[in-house]
């Protein structure tokens, strides 16, 4: 029992039974179970799941499953049953895991083939011992005999185990090992061995189950009656057998099972005990030394920083040195992977306290020695927002989600109140203070979670992207906040790729693998093309605009570059800008036939409506984009095209075809849907097996689906990578898998829902290139997307949305010369169409297409020179 | 999506009540439940525990349960009825089939098991109505349970929403890809469920180093003392409903040890 204790000190440990409770609660109740016979016995696949997890996260599984079993409970079955739930599938994780931990503690689990007799052998005693103690209670509270629950959770557990849990344990144990989430990887030694006592325990536990379940097993007749088809099976004399049917080998028929199922339930709970070693006391840990927070705001100094993950052949941050002044704002830039999330962790303290890996250098944060104090104590002076704003909202309500830090802490309860009162202020929550932080849009989202570290009022903020998902509007009411406390006079470190906002900072630090490229004024960099390409940034599209037009002046707004423009004075090159139009009208009119059709669609989700008759024609071979806020509907727009949404009224016709009839995986060959996140879609163990799941899904083998997965494959140019582990790769690289994997199908049209959330500025572009190269093969391609200014050099046509309705649909270069439309759709105008406006009263898209129209006059020259 | 829990956000004297005194007030709940197995016992109990249910203004929860609730006590009772085995000798039989038979007494204590699961579950409902899983959490801690586990529950109620949102996302990609669910025979049924589950929890756990950093940096493991943020108190009401409880519990216990509402002499 002592690994079930000690593990709570752990903080993963804490998280792996929260994830683990959460997983199983949540695929309890929505997965249909198949059934046997329907309403009395049916098949529950998630009884894989503490199994699984129990072999993989050991007593956390174990703790999780009991607590999942109780959320589920919530749902509407809370009883006294659920008390002997709870303990039944705590045995159902911790039973097969102390069990295999027995039987071979220097291997863990991995769903080998060679493992089958081991994985079987524990997972029958774990079913069993679930079996048992479930049925002697439900037995117990009069709820069903305990012949019928033993006999149906054996079965159903045994069965469900070995052919769900073995795969899925061979998926699943690589990707949690490469995370270091399995137990040997978090716990002591000293704290999982295994006892004296332990295999006397782990016998008495198998022996307990064994007589237990087979007991029930005997008296529900499962024997005689297997024994009595077999046999008449081979004997081909039924009728001989029949006479056996119904009677009992083992129990006698005056036998009360409750005696047995309550001796066996004794007898695990006795053996579960000692089957690790017995616990021990643990000492408090020792209350740092907290110097005082000093009065002063503080800074940041970084001193020769160097940080190498486990296993890692390179540094994942190289010799960094720079200081930050109280009160400054810093932006941090670079590509993914470039070390701007791992520095963020190096600031609060989280590596070097939490994160294993080689370590040297020195960071002073607000005048503490961040390596030398828990980060617990340093979270009061450095508050790190995260990227991933799901992964740091714990609560049920904002109010709890700001006071959060503040409990652990220890703050008295009237100052709490006070803080958590001026902080829904400044986030400007005030009025969402009771809702659930799940229904918040994403902008509030992110200013709670921004809110809920700050309320411990830290002198230095770090945010890392903390504008990821948000739509223009949403990014525009976060840098605002952030702008609040920089005039507080607080110190701020941002991560973002968005070059127009770092133009705020007094500092911009540029990382490049690992090493502090560049650390000074940000327009020396972002407003220079060359420097800002090296180290993947953004370079601010007037500089680029200027620069490609052969100028010297490098402005940072569209105000500066106006003036510029003027003073040297630029003109259309009417030849080519006719060209321009021309090609476009050309494009339009080369465009193939209708193939999707939607016809005063209307949609609502539980009454709240989301489509309020919207009518959209795509012919094949265009490339459509579709802009709106958070909410206007296009996602449900989208889901309508591959029918897993049907028209509450209206029609959706595909190649001529209404979906209303089809099934989604029908309508899968026609059309190809790329999800927001490319992790809700990856299984396979290799990128092959990855990109062929659809064409056989459609009933593909053989030489054309060797041909499907080579093409799909060479056109996102993953050839090479056939047998990597998608879980492996980069997000970049695993957008690109997932589009390789709906390419594979050979649809007409291909559906993005936002492409490039999460991406970094080359990893962007690079996705935007492809759907481009994509398009101009003849790829239809329809596209949800934030990223405006970035789709619209190869998008044709744009339709916006908001609130459930098309407020514009047309030519791209038409919809962006209006800024009302754009502004109703919460869209910021891009640069390029701003300045062209302004100077030259025409619209043009990209800093490219100004290159190729506008032309600087003689005179302009002559003065520039 | 919205419906998840069943907590109603309603004002009644139920809701009212200290978490502490609706965690140990359904505990003894189930006494009533427990004690009796005559069905006219039962039915009385739950018929107290339909009463609760609307004084808790949730009939509506009812509602949604209700086809539950009647399989269930169909189930039940025909369950008891078919394998009763320790009954008395002189029993009437009412109907046989084969080595199955039903008496009368063997049906009349299916009845009252029907009855009885119902009633507890109702009284289930009475709590999940009334309780939010994060004052459920705050009781617990009171009762004596560590704040890390307490956390850690309150953290999973907090992300079931979420990942039963992934779950929906995760089968509608799969489903894009032209994967069809409910075809073909058990065993392949079952292993096309790996295709929903690999993505399901590798999207959770790929956020497990995420969420501890998150939980350490908001202080999870800081030393010293823990505050409340809502720490309501026991009020007179809360008093007066574990007295009544307490006595109702009791008094149910006694009336069985002297004979009432018994039909076997079993639980």
């Amino acid at each position: 029992m002592r690994d079930a204790i000690a593990m709570w000190r752990n903080t993963k440990m804490v998280v792996l039974v929260a994830l683990s409770a959460a997983l199983y609660a949540a695929i309890l109740i929505p997965f249909k179970p198949i059934p046997i016979i329907p309403g009395i016995t049916e098949i529950r696949p998630a009884a894989a799941i503490p199994i699984v997890t129990g072999l993989l996260f050991g007593p956390a599984a174990a703790w999780g499953c009991a607590m999942g079993n109780l959320i589920g409970d919530f749902f509407g079955t809370v009883g006294p049953g659920s008390l002997f739930g709870l303990l039944g599938n705590f045995l159902l994780a911790y039973v097969p895991y102390r069990l295999w931990h027995l039987l071979s503690p220097r291997r863990l689990a991995t769903g080998a083939v060679g493992q089958l007799p081991v994985f079987a052998l524990v997972t029958i005693a774990g079913s069993a011992a679930c079996a048992v103690v479930i049925a002697y209670g439900i037995d117990l509270l009069g709820l069903a005999p305990y012949e019928i629950v033993a006999t149906i959770i054996t079965i159903n557990n045994c069965l469900v185990g070995i052919v769900l849990g073995m795969p899925l344990l061979a998926l699943l144990y690589p990707r949690a090992r490469r995370w270091g989430l399995t137990y040997p990887q978090i716990m002591a030694d000293e704290d999982v061995g295994n006892g004296l006592l332990s295999p006397l325990a782990g016998l008495m536990v198998v022996a307990a189950g064994a007589v237990g379940a087979s007991a029930a097993l005997d008296k529900a007749g499962v024997f005689v009656r297997v024994g009595a088809g077999l046999a008449g099976l081979v004997t081909r004399h039924a009728a001989a057998f029949q006479e056996a049917w119904g009677t009992t080998l083992l129990v006698p028929e005056e036998m009360a099972l409750r005696q047995v199922g309550l001796i066996c339930s004794l007898a695990l709970c006795g053996g579960v005990v000692l089957l690790a070693r017995l616990p021990r006391r643990y000492r408090p840990a020792e209350a740092p030394t907290m110097t005082e927070p000093r009065p002063v705001l503080g800074g940041v100094d970084v001193e020769g920083l160097s940080f190498t993950y486990p296993e890692q052949a390179t540094a994942a941050l190289d010799d960094i040195n720079f200081s930050q002044r109280p009160g400054e704002l810093c932006y941090l830039m670079g590509r993914t992977g470039a070390g701007k999330s791992t520095l963020c962790l190096c600031l609060n303290g989280v590596i070097p306290r939490l994160q294993q890996g080689t370590y040297r250098g020195r960071v002073q944060a607000a005048g503490l020695e961040v390596a030398s104090l828990p980060v617990a104590a340093t979270a009061q002076h450095v508050g790190v927002v995260f990227q991933d704003f799901e992964s740091q909202l714990f609560c049920s309500d904002v109010e709890r989600e700001i006071a959060f830090g503040l409990e652990n802490h220890g703050v008295p309860s009237r100052q709490m109140h006070q803080a958590v009162a001026r902080w829904l202020n400044v986030a400007g929550l005030s009025d969402l203070r009771l809702r659930d932080p799940t229904t918040l849009s994403g902008g509030e989202k992110q200013r709670l979670a921004l809110a809920a570290v700050m309320a411990a009022e830290p002198q230095i903020a770090v945010l890392d992207e903390p504008t990821t998902d948000l739509d223009p509007q949403g990014a525009a009411a976060v840098t605002s906040a952030f702008q609040r406390l920089h005039h507080q006079g607080r110190t701020l470190l941002i991560v973002d790729h968005s070059s127009p906002r770092a133009m705020d900072a007094d500092k911009l630090l540029v990382l490049d693998s690992g090493r502090l490229a560049y650390a000074g004024r940000p327009e020396e960099i972002l407003a220079q093309p060359a420097p800002a390409e090296r180290w993947g940034l953004q370079c601010l599209p007037t500089a680029q605009i200027c620069a490609q037009l052969g100028l010297e002046a490098r402005p940072v707004t569209v105000a500066q570059a106006a003036d510029e423009l003027h003073a040297v004075g630029v003109k259309l090159d009417g030849q080519k800008w006719g060209a321009l139009q021309h090609k476009e009208a050309q494009r339009t009119s080369e465009y193939g036939e209708v193939v999707v059709e939607v016809e005063d669609l209307h949609f609502a989700y539980d009454g709240v409506p989301a489509l309020n008759g919207v009518s959209l024609q795509v012919r094949c071979g265009e490339f459509l984009i579709i802009l709106g806020s958070n909410g206007s509907g296009k996602t449900t727009l989208c889901k309508h095209l591959n029918g897993l949404l049907k028209p509450r009224a209206g029609q959706v016709l595909i190649a001529g075809r209404s979906t209303a009839q089809q099934d989604t995986a029908e309508l899968a060959a026609t059309v190809g849907y790329l999800f927001q996140n490319p992790d809700h879609q990856l299984f396979a163990d290799t990128v092959y097996a990855e990109v062929a799941f659809g064409p056989r899904n459609l009933g593909i083998y053989g030489e054309g689906l060797e041909y499907r997965v080579r093409h799909a494959l060479e056109l996102t140019e993953l050839t090479g990578y056939e047998q990597a582990d998608p879980f492996a790769l980069t997000k970049g690289e695993r957008q690109r898998v997932a589009l390789a994997s709906v390419l594979a199908l050979l649809p007409r049209v291909i559906v993005f829902d936002e492409p490039t959330t999460g991406l970094d500025i080359p990893q962007q572009q690079a996705m935007f290139d492809l759907l481009g190269r994509l398009n101009s093969e003849g790829q239809t391609i329809i596209m949800v997307t934030h990223h405006a200014e970035g789709a619209i050099a190869y998008a044709h046509r744009a339709v916006l949305m908001a609130d459930g309705e098309i407020v514009a649909d047309g030519p791209v270069r038409e919809i962006f010369s209006d800024a009302n439309l754009c502004a109703q759709a919460h869209q910021s105008v891009p640069a390029s169409v701003q300045l062209s406006q302004q100077v030259l009263g025409v619209t043009l898209l990209s800093p490219a297409e100004f290159a190729e129209c506008v032309r600087v006059t003689e005179e302009g020259r002559g003065e520039g020179q | 999506m919205n419906s998840r829990f069943l907590y109603l956000d309603t004002d009644s004297p139920l809701h009212r009540l200290h978490p502490v005194t609706k965690i140990i007030g359904l505990i003894l709940l189930f006494v009533p439940a427990m004690a009796f197995n005559h069905p006219s016992a039962q039915l009385a109990v739950l018929a107290l525990a339909l009463v609760l249910l609307s004084a808790a203004r949730s009939m509506v929860n009812l509602g949604r349960m209700y086809k539950f609730l009647a399989v269930l006590l169909c189930m039940s009772t025909l369950m008891w009825a078919l394998f009763l085995r320790d009954v008395p000798e002189d029993v009437q039989l009412l109907a046989s089939l084969g080595p199955v038979v039903i008496s009368d007494v063997s049906l009349l204590y299916g009845v009252a098991m029907g009855l009885r699961i119902t009633a507890l579950l109702v009284f289930g409902l009475v709590f999940i109505s009334t309780t939010k899983p994060e004052d459920f959490t705050y009781g617990l801690r009171r009762m004596g349970v560590p704040v890390t586990a307490s956390v850690a529950l309150a953290l999973a109620f907090r992300l079931v929403p979420t990942f039963m949102q992934t779950v929906q996302t995760v089968t509608e990609a799969q489903r894009a890809r032209g994967l069809r669910l409910y075809e073909g025979g058990l065993r392949r049924r079952l292993r096309r469920y790996v295709h929903l589950i690999v993505p399901i929890m590798g999207y959770a756990l790929r956020r497990a180093d995420d969420l501890s950093r998150a939980l350490e940096a908001r202080g999870l493991s800081a030393p010293g003392r823990r505050t409340e943020y809502f720490s309501p108190r026991l009020a007179w009401a809360d008093i007066v409903a574990l007295v009544a409880i307490v006595v109702l519990a009791a008094a149910c216990i006694y009336l069985r040890l002297s004979g009432y509402g018994e039909l076997l002499a079993r639980l």
